[in-house]
């Protein structure tokens, strides 16, 4: 699921201000004589959990307006609204919706949701599908499709017995003396928020697996008749408590791009861990990325076989981060970025900023979110 | 409201009154009923989906034109589309106009608050 709530951290903002104001004065004096900078600048990310969207992730897009159909109807008219009048494919285009609630007769309660894995990958499976405008042609269309699978999430408050019957008693609570017309949903509200903030931060480094795939094709002048297959990316992410106090994250993904117009063919596999210790709210980590990219050279002149381009880089980084709201984290550490095949790449550099959905776990993802 | 569309059950027999969750949301209800002429609502079941008893109560039988009312709690992921129906039946059968079906979103918070009234014909 996306955010569970919503509620603020009282002094976050100012404990990760200060937090990345104290390492950057000890750590910025720390490399005077190397590449220091500020800034990841086209680094590699660790993903700590699949992207949220996977066709926007593979368009390499982000819009604040992802349609969240809950019914077939719903689902029908969202994608209605995503062609122009000539049929052809909108920009900018997002939509994310959860498959199992469009098959009639089908229920997935809370004891099916718990006790059956089959339902409980299908109440999370996650279906998107975006456009964007392709680079090139002014008038092509990129289109995706992303499918999300949450395999298993120990941290998922939903699947608890325990959580859920402290839940519906405190529900239970906010029901009125009487028959009420315009009942308020605030006591619900609020009840539910402080069991999952408790909830999700007693759990924040539980186990957990996610998959998620993309599939692309590029709309030549935006027709959805004349496609060219644009590829496709995919990624697993897991997690896996250390004690009680840090947490183990990997991540594998790989992505295989045909060439498509002034854009060479290319390949990649991404590998990385990331190891955190500490609390739901500040912890510091060790991180360690690879990325292993094989470009095909656009064909030379004289008809010669293309060559092939091999380019393995890597990325280490260690430092502190600490969570100012739910789902972002301001972060500041130091790493060195190096080359696989050219030692002298090597960069050491200091690190501050912000990232979004860390340990924030993908559970029935489709079903959250911003309303639309 | 409540006389939009009226329940038809034989004044003669309980009704059965089930509450079904549709998605893995967690469930809170109470429902009262007020039999014709009376000004007080009295509480028929309560319970939620959590509490290890069956949600269906056996309440009545209730006089032609006795109210009933309630008021259902959901909690789950904030944002979150939720399904749930309250059933009225009698003799193992929903009762015409008997499925009250109700669905939506969780607010920001995480929770849904549903309510509803029908007349008993």
């Amino acid at each position: 699921m996306r955010s569970w709530s919503a509620l603020p951290i009282p002094g976050g903002p100012f404990l990760a201000a200060g937090l990345v104001a104290l390492l950057t004065a000890f750590l910025e004096p720390a490399f005077p004589a190397r590449d220091a900078v500020l800034a990841q600048d086209e680094a590699p990310e660790l993903l700590t959990a699949v992207p949220e969207t996977p066709a926007l992730a593979f368009l390499d897009a982000t819009t604040a307006r992802v349609l969240r159909p809950g019914a077939v109807r719903d689902f029908a008219l969202a994608l209605l609204s995503g062609t122009g009048e000539s049929g052809t494919a909108k920009q900018g285009f997002a939509l994310e919706a959860t498959p199992w609630l469009f098959v009639p007769g089908l229920a997935i309660d809370g004891r099916r949701y718990r006790e059956s894995r089959l339902a409980y990958v299908l109440a999370n499976a996650q279906l998107s599908i975006g456009t964007a405008r392709a680079d090139g042609e002014d008038g092509d269309t990129d289109l995706a499709l992303g499918l999300k699978l949450t395999l298993a999430d120990h941290g998922d408050p939903l699947r608890s017995e325990e959580f859920r019957r402290a839940l519906g008693e405190s529900l239970l609570e906010c029901a009125p003396a009487r028959p009420d017309p315009t009942p308020s949903e605030t006591c619900a509200g609020r009840e539910t928020a402080a069991a999952w903030e408790a909830w999700t931060a007693e759990h924040w480094n539980a186990a957990r697996l996610a998959v998620a795939a993309a599939w692309g094709a590029r709309l030549e002048a935006s027709e959805l008749d004349e496609r060219d297959y644009a590829g496709w990316r995919a990624w697993a992410v897991g997690a896996a408590p250390l004690g009680h106090r840090a947490q183990l994250i990997g991540q594998l993904a790989r992505e295989e791009r045909p060439a498509l117009g002034v854009e060479p063919a290319f390949d990649a596999w991404t590998a990385g861990a990331r190891v955190l210790a500490g609390s739901p709210r500040v912890n510091g980590y060790l991180e360690l990325l690879a990325e292993s990219r094989e470009v095909e050279e656009v064909a030379v002149e004289g008809g010669a076989e293309p060559p092939e381009e091999d380019d393995g880089t890597g990325i280490w980084s260690a430092g502190i981060e600490a969570r100012v709201a739910e789902g972002l984290w301001a972060s500041a550490g130091f790493g060195s970025r190096f080359a696989a095949l050219h030692e002298a790449d090597e960069k050491t550099f200091v690190a501050i900023g912000l990232r979004w959905g860390i340990s924030s776990a993908a559970r029935m993802d489709v079903l959250g979110g911003a309303a639309e | 409201m409540a006389e939009d569309n009226p329940i038809r059950a034989d004044p003669n027999l309980p009704i059965d009154l089930e509450v079904v969750g549709e998605t893995p949301h967690v469930l809170a209800y109470r429902v009262w009923t007020k039999p014709p002429g009376e000004e007080r609502w009295l509480v028929a079941a309560e319970g939620h989906s959590e509490d290890g008893v069956p949600d269906l109560h056996p309440i009545g039988p209730f006089a032609r034109g006795t109210l009933v009312a309630w008021w259902l709690g959901i909690g789950g992921p904030a944002g979150s589309w939720f399904r749930a129906a309250v059933r009225f039946g009698q003799q193992g059968r929903v009762l015409p106009g008997g499925e009250r079906r109700v669905r939506g979103r969780t607010n920001s918070r995480g929770g849904a608050v549903r309510s509803g009234e029908a007349l008993l014909a």
